[in-house]
């Protein structure tokens, strides 16, 4: 899957679990890669992550997702992709 | 006075190699958590639980394959005991038969330890080279410095600071298992030094116990907060005595019409209790699963099903259960791992749909009954866990007086070997019962945020 699909998926996710992620539907890809994830509580962090599994029928490794930092929509968008090209070479 | 023919054990063979999920078999949902306020002072989001637990929280898998690794770690102390109280059954006088699943045959003496070597497991498996809670009494503290041992992770512990000064043995327990034990609050942390300028008896609280721990993942990448009992995945954890207790009533050739725990955060009470809730659930059982909590802190009874903070640090996300609101202040009684002013979401819910009951009892009547428990039965039961056998006395009781034999398993989460202090105030005759007044209950409900507006979104 191509980043810009995923950053897509991750936008639409942002929008409906993560309200207080503020996303317009004019922004470019390159301004939603740049939205900040700071303001999230880890409740509506993880509601994300599960609810990312489900759309894109996966489990993440606990290994990778505990350890990584997520700044911003963009560390999150490249963590799936290395998650999932995990998953493929698996 | 104990018989061969009265103990029921199992083979370690014999030890159900799967945990039982609730989820699965109720006909109703967990309302979902929410989140009141966002933290805006993060810079970065970093995940504190590992996926596998939540998913463990969130998923309707009926039975959940236990790791080889933590089968193998169980193996210490499981298939844990389950005896009939014959001795007890005679000094009652009573036609029924009581039988009790014995949880305090571990290191950490209580139940906690079955769902701290899972836990704990699952965080090395995601890479967590630390853990760190905040610990009240220490019973949590322990088990988890225990299972950390197991597995080779490294523990800091936050122990409130009266219970640090207060309850040595527990702080030593964790010392020898090789954790990093602070009294809270602590002067390692800034909540803990903010806290210190402002109060200088150090006294503490768990709330503040909890701030320190999660303040120091923020310093150090590799450590992670684990907290334990209300948790859905906890309460997974623990249906292993469960479990183990429906096939030691069938080697018994009983099956209980009462089966009973103390409730405290949940886990103790779920674990016994679920999986014979699920034969009620999806088949033809009647047996009646019964809470015992302390009149001081009658969150089921006397509390309301709503939404509140699990700690009363007022920053963690709401949950639905039945509550008596977080600023609710415990009477300082002994049974400190009843004293939460809430209980699990998930027993709430169940609670509330009417699949189990509750009662509350006084201090004075339930030390009564801990002191003829260990007379009889030769196990000195925790203060929490006394609150059960009070509960299984008083069926007991009332069986008697209806001359009818029912069949009462009740659970003993843990022993009592570092509350003796408390039995010594009860002996001496120094326990007071407390009498919490409506008013005091309401004024503290009325301070739980109205969260409908966030729920009508």
């Amino acid at each position: 899957m191509e980043n810009t699909d995923l950053l897509r998926i991750v936008a639409d996710i942002l929008r409906s679990e993560a309200k207080a992620v503020s996303l317009t539907a004019e922004m470019s890809n390159d301004e939603l890669l740049k939205v900040s994830l700071g303001s999230l509580d880890s409740l509506t962090f993880i509601h994300m992550v599960v609810a990312l599994e489900e759309r894109l029928s996966t489990q993440f490794d606990d290994e990778m997702l505990m350890g990584g930092n997520f700044s911003t929509v963009s560390d999150l968008v490249n963590y799936i992709g290395l998650s999932l090209e995990k998953e493929g070479s698996a | 006075m104990s018989d061969l023919g009265y103990r029921f054990d199992l083979t370690a063979e014999e030890m159900p190699t799967q945990w039982y999920n609730i989820l699965a078999d109720l006909p109703y949902e967990i309302p979902r958590d929410i989140s009141l306020k966002n933290n805006s002072e993060k810079q970065k989001m970093v995940m504190q639980v590992p996926m596998e637990l939540i998913r463990q929280s969130m998923g309707k898998q009926r039975y959940v394959d236990i790791p080889d690794e933590v089968l193998s770690a169980y193996r210490q102390w499981r298939p844990s005991t389950l005896v009939r109280a014959v001795a007890l059954e005679k000094a009652l006088d009573t036609p029924a038969r009581i039988y009790y699943k014995y949880e305090g045959n571990n290191i950490s003496g209580s139940h906690k330890l079955t769902t701290a070597i899972a836990q704990v497991y699952y965080y090395k498996k995601a890479g967590v080279k630390r853990v760190t809670t905040g610990t009240g009494a220490g019973q949590w503290g322990s088990a988890l410095s225990v299972a950390c041992k197991m597995f080779g992770l490294e523990c800091l512990v936050f122990m409130v600071g009266i219970s640090y000064k207060q309850k040595p043995y527990r702080k030593i327990l964790m010392k020898m298992n090789g954790a990093e034990i602070y009294s809270s609050p602590s002067e390692i942390t800034e909540a803990g030094r903010k806290f210190l300028a402002l109060n200088a008896d150090a006294k503490g609280n768990i709330a503040l116990a909890i701030a320190e721990a999660i303040e120091a993942t923020t310093t150090d990448n590799s450590t992670r907060f684990c907290i334990g009992s209300g948790e859905p995945y906890s309460i997974l954890h623990q249906t292993l005595i469960g479990l183990e207790a429906k096939l030691q009533m069938q080697k018994a050739g009983d099956y209980p019409d009462f089966v009973v725990g103390c409730l405290g955060a949940g886990s103790n009470f779920g674990g016994l209790t679920f999986p014979f809730l699920q034969d009620r659930l999806v088949g033809d059982s009647k047996v009646r699963c019964i809470s015992v909590e302390p009149a001081s802190c009658p969150k089921l009874t006397r509390g309301e099903y709503r939404y509140d903070f699990t700690d009363s640090s007022g920053v963690t996300p709401m949950e639905k259960m039945y509550t008596l609101g977080h600023d609710y202040v415990t009477p300082d009684i002994h049974a400190g791992g009843l004293r939460y002013h809430a209980t699990s979401k998930l027993v709430s819910a169940i609670y509330h749909h009417g699949d189990i009951e509750a009662v509350a009892y006084q201090q004075r009547e339930v030390f009564k009954s801990g002191v003829l428990f260990s007379q009889t039965e030769g196990i000195i039961p925790a203060p929490e866990s006394a609150h059960a056998v009070h509960g299984a006395i008083e069926l007991a009781l009332a069986a008697k007086e209806n001359n009818e034999a029912k069949v009462i398993l009740v659970g003993i989460s843990g022993h009592g070997h570092f509350d003796m202090s408390a039995y010594e105030s009860y002996l001496a005759g120094e326990l007071d019962d407390v009498n919490i007044t409506d008013r005091q209950i309401r004024d503290s409900l009325d301070k739980i945020p109205d969260v409908s507006a966030l729920l009508d979104q």
